[in-house]
């Protein structure tokens, strides 16, 4: 089971029916998580939401408790929450991308996706990661074509993942197969 | 009554009636066997009554009229502090027993009546407006809303005939969700033309709008829809409006069944052109009409993205309550099927004040004068009314 845990965001339910495809999906508020739940998941995803990370205090306890334990994701303000668990700083961005089309590129610290390929993605976000940042077993692996921005890492070690933008997104072409490789993971 | 002369008819009558556009026309509902005034404490009750499971149905069994902004916020939680009242109920749903259909072009004498009307206000000035408007600039900075659609309010005193003003009105602009409500105290008199929810067995669809272009003699349905894709501001604007309303749906439909219909095209109306998508989803099985309502409502395009922070943004900062305004006029059936609009450009008269709102959103490459403009551009249709 996949325990989404939503930070009162208007895309929630995109990821959850896309995560649906998959899994069985359980879904509730981040000021009311319940506990068994959060036990029975395998994996758990952080989800998009309005603010910066360390306006979500529990679902950063949430991290610190299960970091290593259980497969965990993030999704923007997700990604973001890790990254900020982990000791990175998320700051506010010249240019502000929202319902924006753009290209990623994938490296070459990436296990899952092939270096060099390119995704066409959905971005609502104010806020990105403030670079240089390092952490054991985290890389970067995908980058905005244009701004070099953070847009996916992976912690193959402890099975954490993130993307910056939206799988979900209609703007996201091919999102499903995103989403797949880090279920499988 | 004779359908040729009935509108006059009924305005001599002096009883209330709904006209609600239909595809071909207009609906009149009238002959009301009940008048549910919404509260906090009835609607739930009030909403179970359409889940109903009869083996016949007639054509009347349905409840027509109106959620208003406040009473949507209460269903879904979420706080309003205290603002400057009209005392307007927070909703009014009535029980046709008549429904009569009604031809495209209203046929309507209207009567004479002294007109006393004094010159709209408006409730926030350029300055002020602008100074609200780059606060939220820098709430979008910091990712705390990505859109927000700010009220203001243009009010008068008047008396008016609303049956002479709707008939002018679709006249001049047949908008796809016009209504008309004339009750004893109160009438609201609406071009509306967006439509948040339809509902047939369990399909559902909902058709945002978002971006609106005035029509002149150079442009075309295509030169129209080539400015929106040029236009990144509407393209994003639009895109995240999408993404919204295919979560709202998402969270009532099931999984894998939420499609994009139809994906930024152009409508054309008499004066405009509006960049709309059409989205829609099959129904999960337990899902009832206050499921369905709480989930969209209110609709996402005249608010902003996120719904819930960017309500509490709104609800903080507006001193006058939207009234109607941003909530939804539309019916329900005793089955559940139903159909609602979002209230916007609509005139409501209660206590001989007439009140127009209007918003325009901040994104984050707005600019303040443009959407103070635009403000006005989208009142003044309803304020020729008064001329």
């Amino acid at each position: 089971m996949i325990y989404v845990i939503d930070h009162k965001d208007s895309f929630t339910h995109n990821v959850v029916h896309q995560l649906s495809l998959f899994d069985e999906v359980e879904c509730d508020d981040f000021s009311k998580i319940n506990r068994s739940k959060l036990k029975k998941a395998s994996t758990i995803v952080f989800s998009p939401g309005p603010g910066s990370p360390k306006d979500y205090p529990l679902s950063s306890k949430i991290y610190k408790d299960f970091k290593g334990k259980k497969k965990i994701i993030g999704i923007c303000l997700g990604f973001q929450q890790i990254l900020f668990c982990e000791g990175g700083y998320i700051t506010e961005q010249k240019k502000i991308y929202h319902g924006f089309q753009s290209e990623v590129l994938v490296n070459n610290t990436s296990k899952l996706f092939n270096k060099g390929q390119k995704f066409k993605v959905g971005r609502y976000h104010s806020l990105k990661l403030k670079e240089p940042f390092e952490a054991e077993n985290f890389d970067i692996t995908m980058r905005c074509v244009i701004s070099g921005a953070a847009m996916s890492f992976e912690n193959n070690i402890d099975k954490i993942y993130g993307f910056q933008f939206h799988p979900e997104s209609f703007l996201t072409i091919n999102g499903k197969i995103l989403i797949k490789k880090i279920l499988s993971a | 009554m004779n359908k040729n002369n009935i509108l006059n008819e009924i305005s001599l009558l002096d009883k209330p009636y709904v006209i609600y556009k239909s595809k071909k026309g207009f609906n009149l509902y009238t002959n009301f066997s009940k008048k549910i005034v919404l509260t906090k404490k009835n609607i739930i009750n009030f909403l179970k009554k359409t889940n109903q499971k009869q083996k016949k149905y007639k054509k009347t069994d349905l409840y027509v009229g109106f959620f208003g902004y406040e009473i949507l916020n209460d269903l879904i939680q979420v706080k309003i502090p205290k603002q400057k009242k009209l005392n307007f109920p927070k909703g009014i749903f009535y029980k046709p027993e008549t429904i009569v259909s009604l031809d495209e072009k209203l046929q309507y004498q209207p009567q004479k009546i002294n007109k006393t009307n004094t010159k709209f206000k408006i409730n926030i000035d350029r300055k002020n407006y602008t100074k609200i408007f780059n606060k939220f600039k820098n709430k979008i900075k910091k990712g705390e809303t990505y859109q927000i659609k700010i009220c203001t309010k243009y009010r008068n005193k008047s008396t008016v005939d609303p049956l002479d003003y709707f008939c002018r009105l679709t006249k001049t602009n047949l908008a796809p969700e016009a209504f008309l409500i004339k009750d004893k105290n109160y009438s609201i008199i609406s071009c509306s033309p967006e439509t948040l929810i339809e509902k047939k067995g369990n399909l559902i669809s909902t058709k945002p709008i978002a971006g609106t272009l005035k029509k002149n003699k150079k442009l075309n349905k295509n030169k129209a829809l080539s400015y929106f894709r040029k236009n990144i501001k509407e393209t994003k604007e639009h895109n995240m409006i999408v993404d919204m309303e295919r979560n709202d749906l998402s969270r009532i439909c099931v999984p894998g069944s939420v499609k994009i219909d139809k994906e930024k095209v152009v409508e054309e109306y008499k004066d405009l052109y509006h960049y709309v998508s059409l989205i829609n989803g099959k129904l999960k099985d337990n899902i009832k009409t206050l499921d369905i309502i709480k989930s969209m409502m209110p609709g996402g395009s005249v608010i902003g993205c996120p719904k819930i922070s960017t309500l509490n943004l709104l609800n903080h900062q507006e001193k006058e309550e939207r009234n109607i305004y941003t909530g939804s006029f539309g019916y329900i059936k005793f089955n559940g099927d139903m159909k609602f609009n979002i209230i916007i450009r609509s005139i409501l008269n209660y206590k001989n004040i007439s009140e127009i709102s209007v918003a325009s959103g901040v994104v984050i490459d707005s600019n303040a004068k443009n959407e103070f403009n635009e403000n006005y551009i989208k009142a003044k249709a309803l304020i020729d009314l008064y001329k």
